[in-house]
Parts: structure tokens; sequence; C-alpha cells
């Protein structure tokens, strides 16, 4: 067998080109003759002060891509501010943003919508089963989900990658389906309006810092007809006297740096003069949540504040910070299967004056316990019923 | 006859002349009787290529058949095929401009414009006074959607906003219908929404012409030689995206009979060239049929299917106005046959499964404004071999005019459009006697009496197999290069032959590799049942895992 030479041949062409490219690029260095002359008193010039092209070559710019959108780069300004996004997690929890919102908090829902929170009948509870076991389970959608990690109990060790239902869209088809159960037991629900993946801006002077809330809801339910005020003008007058939390030596605006590029513009989901919000349904879409149900609850508060005040400044009349008619506004907060619920009356915008807004809450409630597939068969363990009831209650109040 | 026993002497036996029959040893039963009156003959098995091959497709879609549940026939139509079927994706929303009469021909439907009336005849009067009572709240939804400035999120360049208000106008809007209806019938309030369901069905076109690459393979291989220009199958994929859809416990009756001439003999493009000529691409997928969720539900069949039509103007913009109707029948055949479809598969029917009784589905495509209604009814979901042409039924869509629900700025809405969907949605369906005959009685795999872990295994094993996870080694490639100097011009024949298109002991084409063979999973010694079992048993569609 003949021994060739090994050439390594397929580097040959890439080689010659790259040489011609270092070489093409000449440098001229200072050969310190220009300095010698000048010094002998030659005039020296430099040869682009002599020569000049034979002829204009204009260099036409051509966009080979046209952008679709042009990019809306925010500029700077001087005032900073402090904007609360969805991704906000309040260090203190629930009293850190009762600073925030000066809102007094009562622990319980209010009695009118804990008296129409009836007991779900048996068909009722079936159908719930049904709509969370397609949203969590049944659901044919399959797409690559975030990795999962147990750090504390198997710490290095690498699941395997899961193809499945995204939060976001259990979320959201449990939510729907919900909320055509809850239509056909509230008479009168289909003047109701439903707006899907609303953005709500506005800004608020609070202290001596600008401060802007800018919030995601996954539906925003409105009605015709407001909400009745729950508390009346004398009670409201009475919150005056409560005392607020002191979560010294932090600030309210904990964990939120104050940024310069942001906009002025306020904007609420539903931009109708006919249409009052009713519920708003917040989906908490990060698979990990990074705190816990204290900031959660608290959160609850802030989107309840953050839509309730976005909608008065743009419809309702208000008088030094106050308002005529208080704006009452329902929330629903949901992660996986916990939910949050709480109803919200905005009094004032002054956010440190004396008059005190109000907020009725209560613990989260788990929907379920455990949805999976257990030998192929759907099953779905630890359903709790209240949550639908409560639901209900939300629902009926008009 | 001269009977000879085999005695003592073995070697005896080779220079005896054994004509005639022996006697049988003296332990078995013997015959009273070896003759009958009338012969009996066995059945002339026709020997050829063509015969043999057909005999053996006969016997896969046979076993499909008779497979007791629904999962364990898709995963059937899986195996033979590791790394996927080479299929072409028919996309509802990617029409082609050319493509319409292949669709046709590759769901084998007949186009009917203008929809049933008689359909609709006992639910029209009803509809009518539904629609009265909902125009006013029709008006409101169509005035937030439309007229005031809803402030949403950026959902990114290009239709997906339109997509998006299209999407938030049919949520409002089923909700409507749905509480309008509510007084009336009990289907709807059971029903359950879909919020853009991932719906897709495979199926096993035939009557394809061979391909070049194919033709000179048959033709240099001496015993397909004769077989050079026979008509091939080719596997298809399709997929639909509906906005929403809307589930219920009963499936729709029938339009017209299975067996009426629109049924039977109307009429159905034919179809001469490949399905690459028109523009569709093929790719490496596995044979997927879902209907938006995994078997298990109980409200299985369909009521109406909404779509949004932002894809049009895209299509429009390339091609012309003129050419609206292209996009607008490839999207509703391909949707409604792939819904349709994948409904069947998971009644027990599928594409080598012919269906007894006719599935009917209902859609709408909507930008909010224009409105098209359509209904089809699929009556052979086998289309495979000769089925393509000589079948003796054909699918139907009744594809209804454009309709416009509400012009811009002036008040007054389009009263006709509201009561062809409030139609849609009163229609009734019907309880069938035996509407799943080619399932066991335990139908799915949740009760199949095969063992917890196996069930487990199977189920979790369709899945991935569904979800399109891309495999850690691929599908072997012959590079370029190989192609060049191993394949065309052969100029390293010293080189040791180890790749899978070169001849030797161990070679293996990848096409041909069955999803069953795969080396046995090993058991680590701490997770063992039975410390002598040390492999996990291997894949088998009838019983979900076997120990070969």
């Amino acid at each position: 067998m003949r021994v060739t030479e090994l050439r390594f041949a397929q580097n040959i062409g890439s080689h010659f080109k790259a040489l011609w490219l270092i070489q093409g690029k000449k440098r001229v260095s200072d050969t310190g003759a220009a300095a010698i002359l000048r010094a002998k008193g030659v005039p020296v010039v430099h040869p682009q002060e002599v020569l000049s092209p034979a002829y204009d070559r204009p260099f036409e710019k051509v966009d080979l891509l046209p952008r679709l959108e042009p990019v809306k780069e925010l500029e700077e300004k001087q005032t900073l501010c402090h904007v609360f996004t969805n991704k906000f997690s309040p260090v203190m929890g629930v009293s850190q943003v009762q600073l925030i919102t000066n809102s007094v908090v009562r622990s319980g829902l209010p009695e009118t919508v804990l008296e129409r929170a009836v007991e779900n009948t048996a068909e009722e509870d079936e159908k719930v089963k049904e709509a969370i076991l397609h949203a969590y389970l049944l659901d044919s959608k399959q797409i690559k989900l975030t990795r999962v990690l147990d750090v504390i109990n198997r710490p290095g060790w690498i699941y395997k990658r899961e193809y499945g239902i995204p939060v976001a869209r259990r979320h959201k088809t449990l939510t729907y389906q919900l909320l055509l159960l809850l239509d056909h037991l509230v008479p009168g629900a289909a003047e109701r309006q439903l707006v899907e993946d609303t953005i709500t801006t506005a800004n608020f002077n609070h202290s001596d810092r600008l401060i802007q809330t800018k919030h995601r809801a996954a539906f925003i339910l409105s009605s015709p007809n407001p909400l009745p005020q729950l508390l009346d003008n004398e009670e409201v007058k009475s919150l005056e006297e409560e005392t607020m939390p002191d979560i010294y030596p932090l600030s309210p605006f904990i964990n939120c740096r104050a940024i310069g590029n942001y906009s002025l513009e306020d904007s609420y989901g539903v931009g109708s003069g006919h249409l009052h919000p009713h519920t708003i349904f917040i989906h908490h879409n990060q698979s990990r949540m990074p705190h816990s149900e204290e900031h959660f609850n608290g959160m609850t508060l802030l989107y309840a504040f953050s839509h309730a005040a976005a909608y008065a400044k743009q419809i309702a009349k208000i008088e030094n910070g106050n308002l005529e008619k208080p704006v009452v506004v329902q929330v629903v907060h949901m992660h996986k299967q916990h939910f949050h619920m709480g109803v919200f009356q905005l009094n004032t915008l002054n956010l440190t004056g004396l008059s005190k807004n109000i907020f009725w809450t209560q613990p989260w409630e788990p929907l379920f316990g455990k949805c999976c597939f257990q030998a192929a068969k759907p099953v779905l363990e630890g359903y709790n019923p209240k949550v639908f009831s409560l639901l209900k209650g939300l629902h009926a109040q008009c | 006859m001269i009977k000879i026993r085999p005695v003592a002497a073995p070697s005896l036996l080779r220079f005896i002349k054994l004509e005639q029959v022996c006697t049988r040893p003296c332990h078995h039963a013997v015959a009273p009787n070896e003759y009958t009156d009338v012969p009996k003959y066995p059945p002339i098995v026709d020997m050829s290529r063509r015969a043999k091959k057909k005999r053996l497709k006969t016997a896969w879609h046979d076993k499909i058949t008779k497979l007791p549940t629904v999962e364990q026939k898709l995963m059937e139509l899986n195996l033979p095929k590791y790394y996927g079927y080479w299929s072409g994706h028919l996309i509802d929303v990617c029409p082609k401009l050319l493509g319409l009469n292949f669709i046709q021909y590759a769901t084998r439907t007949h186009v009917v414009n203008g929809l049933p009336e008689e359909y609709y005849s006992d639910v029209k009067n009803e509809a009518e006074r539904l629609t009265t009572a909902v125009t006013d709240k029709v008006e409101h939804l169509i005035h937030l959607n439309y007229n005031c400035p809803l402030s949403r999120r950026s959902f990114g360049p290009g239709r997906a906003s339109e997509r998006h208000s299209t999407q938030n106008f049919l949520l409002g809007l089923h909700r409507l219908m749905a509480s309008t209806v509510d007084s009336t019938v009990q289907h709807i309030k059971e029903s359950v929404v879909d919020m853009q369901p991932r719906v897709e069905a495979f199926w096993i076109l035939g009557g394809l012409p061979p391909d070049e690459m194919l033709r000179k393979t048959r033709k240099n291989y001496e015993p397909s030689k004769e077989l050079e220009n026979d008509l091939i199958d080719r596997t298809m994929q399709g997929v639909s995206t509906p906005r929403l859809g809307v589930r219920v416990t009963d499936g729709l009756p029938e339009v017209v009979s299975r067996d009426d001439p629109l049924a039977t003999s109307a009429f159905v493009p034919d179809n001469k060239l490949d399905p690459r000529a028109f523009g569709f691409r093929f790719q490496h997928k596995p044979a997927t049929t879902v209907t938006g969720f995994w078997p298990g539900e109980k409200k299985e069949h369909s009521q109406l299917w909404l779509h949004s039509r932002e894809f049009i103007t895209k299509f429009v913009e390339e091609y012309g106005e003129h050419n609206t109707d292209v996009a607008l029948h490839h999207m509703m055949i391909i949707s409604s046959f792939t819904q349709a479809l994948a409904h069947a598969a998971y009644l027990g029917f599928g594409p080598v499964t012919e269906l007894t009784y006719p599935l009917v589905q209902q859609s709408a495509i909507t930008d909010g404004q224009r409105w098209n209604f359509s209904v089809y009814q699929l009556n052979t979901c086998t289309l495979h071999s000769d089925l393509a042409t000589n079948n003796p039924h054909n699918n139907i869509l009744w594809l209804g005019e454009e309709q416009v629900l509400f012009e811009n700025g002036v008040k007054g809405l389009n009263a006709e459009v509201l009561t062809a969907l409030i139609s849609m949605y009163l229609k009734k369906g019907i309880e069938r006697d035996n509407p799943t005959p080619h399932l066991g009685s335990y139908k799915h795999l949740a009760d199949h009496p095969a063992s917890e872990e196996y069930r487990e295994m199977f189920q979790s094993h369709l899945h991935d197999l569904f979800s399109g996870r891309g495999r850690h080694f691929m599908k072997p490639e012959m590079y370029l290069w190989e192609k060049i100097y191993k394949k065309d011009f052969n100029t390293r024949f010293f080189e040791a032959r180890r790749r899978f298109f070169e001849n030797h002991y161990k070679q293996k084409d990848p096409g041909q590799r069955r999803l069953d063979e795969y080396s046995p999973i090993y058991i680590p010694k701490a997770k063992r049942k039975d410390r002598r079992v040390k492999y996990k048993p291997m894949l088998d569609s009838e019983e979900l895992y076997k120990y070969h």
C-alpha cells in the first residue's frame, strides 16, 4: 500500500483567504521620515490634503431586514419611580402592601359574600371536579415544562424533562370553565363582560416619591352596574382612627428599586365608561413561587388596589384624593391549586392621608390536593368544595 | 396403498421409497374416516409479490382493529417505525395555492356550497326566537371588543394580536350563547369548553405515484421489477388549530344517511401527483392522533368548533383577494377532517378501521365581523391502498357563504348570522347503540386488566411519543461525503463497512427499525422485585409489556 503524506488539504483554501484578509489591511507605520524633514525645514503635507478621489462614491444605506415594529426605548427621566409589576414580592407581606396602598385589612370576607356562599350540590361538585381534571390533567397540550429541581430531598438528581400542560394554560382553562359554571347559577350574569389578558397602569404620589403599578390580569369581569359600597361614609370616617402596621427599619418600597425609564401613561384594562370592575382574576404563572402565603396575600391586595385605583382615575370623581363614591372591586388570585379571594373598597387615592382603604380577605384555600394519573386512571384527591361556594358568593354580588 | 411402519433400524428408512403415507404412531387418536365425500381443498392463495404484500398489510390492519383499547391501537400504529413516519403535514392555517384538489382527494371530501337547511329545520324556530332575546347583549359585546379601547398586553408582531382579539370576542360570545340556550336545551349546560385545543390526526393515503428513488429501487431489485409503477401509500398528519371547542356527551346526528348518493358517489377530484408538488412538506413524526384531551374524558363528542381567520390576510396579501376561497376551503376541509378523524380514533375507528356510522362536525370561522359556517360529515376514514379512489363512501363538507355580523360603526346586527350560530348550539346529539364496536368493554387503558405498573409505563410511553420530544440519538443519516465517496463513486473500498447503508453481517435499515426494537432496560439490583429478573419486559401492543 502506498504511503501518502497527511496534508490536511481542507484548510489550504481558508488559510489562503485569511492571509489575504490580514495582509490586505495595510497599516502605515511611522518611519520617522516626516519628523526629520520638518526639522530640516522641508514642508511635509498629509497626502489626503492634496489628493482627492476621482469621483463621488456615495454609499447607499439599505435596510435589509425592515423592523416590524419600532422598538420604543423609554428615555431616562430625572425623577425616579417605583414600578410595581407582577414580579414584585413584598418582603413584609401584607403589612408592607398596607403601607403602600394605605389600607386596613379585615380577616374574613364581608357578610354579603359569605351569606351568598351557599353549599354546593352534588351535581355542581361533579362539574367542578370535571373542570379540574380537564384543566390540570386531561388536556392533551404537550409543551416542554420548566425543569423540576428538588434541592432539599434529592440534591443533584436530574429529573426527566416533562412535556405537559403549562401553568398559565391550566389556570386559564380552569378559570374560564368555572366562570361558565358560575354564570348558570347566577341570573343576570350574561350582562357581564369578560376581557382576557389586560394590562393596567396607574401612577400615584406616595409621601415624596412617585410610584406606579403595572399589573397584568388574566381576566377582568366587568358589570354594567358598579358593586355597591360595603361601608357607608360614616364607617369610612371611622377607619381614620385605625393604626397602620409599622415595618421600621424597612421602607414600604423595599424590594422595589426606583427606576428612571418609565412611562407616565395611565391605562385601565377595560376602557369603557359603561362597564365597572366586578371581579379581577389574577394568575400567578411562575411555576416555582419565590414567596410564601404571606407574600402571596400581600400581592392580592396590591392587585386589587391597582385595578380599583386605575379605574377610579379614569371614571370616578376625586376631591383631594378622596373619592366621592368609593369603588368596590373583588379579586381572585390563583396559583396552581391555591385560591386567595378578597374584596377591596377604595375610599381614597391619597396614600399618606388619614382616610384609609379597606380590604376583606381570608387565608388562601386549596381547591384540591392531588390530581394525577395513577396506573393510567385520572385521580383527583382532596377536593375542597369551599372554594367553589366562595366563588359563588363573590359572583352573586351585583 | 403400502403402509410402511417405521421399525427398529432408522437407516432402513433412507433406502425405502416413502411414497405413501406412513401410519400414525399409536398414541394419537385415529380419525374414523380420513376421506370425505366432497373434497375440501385449501384456499388457492395468490403467491405473487403484490398479493403477499397485500396480505401482510391486511393482517396488520386486522391486528389493529382487534385491539381492545384506544391507546393500544394508537401504539400499534406507531410500532413499525421507531423514528416516526415520514408524513405529509397538512396544517389548516397554511394553505397552498394549487393544493385544493389534492386536499379534497387526500380527505375524500365532496364540497357543497351552502349549509344543509333541512338539518336545522327542527331548531330553526327556537333559534329565531332566541336571536331576538340576545341581540342587545351581542351588540354590547361587539361594542366592547371593537369600539372601546382595551388595554391588553402586547402579543408580539404579526397577526397574533388579531388572533387574540378574535379569541377574546369568541370567549364572550360563547358565554352569551351558553346562557341564552340554557333555558331550552340541557346539553350545553353540561358541556366542557376547550381553549385552543390541540387536535391532530394521522391517516394513510393511498393511490399516490411512486417517486423517482422508489421506482429506481424497484427496477433494480429483481423480485419487485414488475411493481415499478405501482401506486403507493403515504402517511399524512393533519393539524387543526381552533380557538374554542365545545364538547358534549352525545355525538351529532347524521346530515344524510351513509347510503345516500351524496355520501357514496359524489364527485371527489382525482390526483396523480406527489403531495410535495403542491408545496406540502414532509417531516418525521410519530403517528399522532389527539383530540384536545386524553382518553378518559366523559364528554367525548364535539358540538362546535370556533376558528379565527387571521391567516387568510397573509395568504391574500401574497396571492390576491380572488384566492380567499382557496384559503377558506383549505382550512375548513383539513380542520374538519382532522377533528372528525381524531374523534373516530378515540371511538375505536381509525386509518385502518372503517366507520360503522357517520361522524358530524360543526364549525364556524370568523374575525368577529365576517362569518363562515360549515358542517362536515365523515363517512369514511380508511383511505389507504385503493380505498383512496375505490371507496364506497366519501366525506361531505357543506360550506356556507360569507356573512357579515355587523358593519363598521353602523348600528344593527345581521340576525341571520346569530340564528345560524344559535341553531348550531341547539342541535342535539343522539345516543347510538354500539358506539364502539371495535373496542373492548373497558375501552380505555385505565380499565385494562393488565397490571398497574404496565398500564402506567404504557401510558407514559405513549405520551412521550406524542409529545414530539427529540430522541437522544437522531435517525442515522448518510452524510454528503459518504454519498459521494462511498455510494455514488466508491473510492473508499478498503474501509471497514460499519454504516447502515453498507452491506455487512449486522446491517440494519434505520427506517425499518420498529418501536419495540430496543435494548432491554436494565433494573438495578436495589429496585428489583425478583433478584433474577434483571430487565424490564419489552413493549408489546397486545399485552402492553411482555417478556420474550
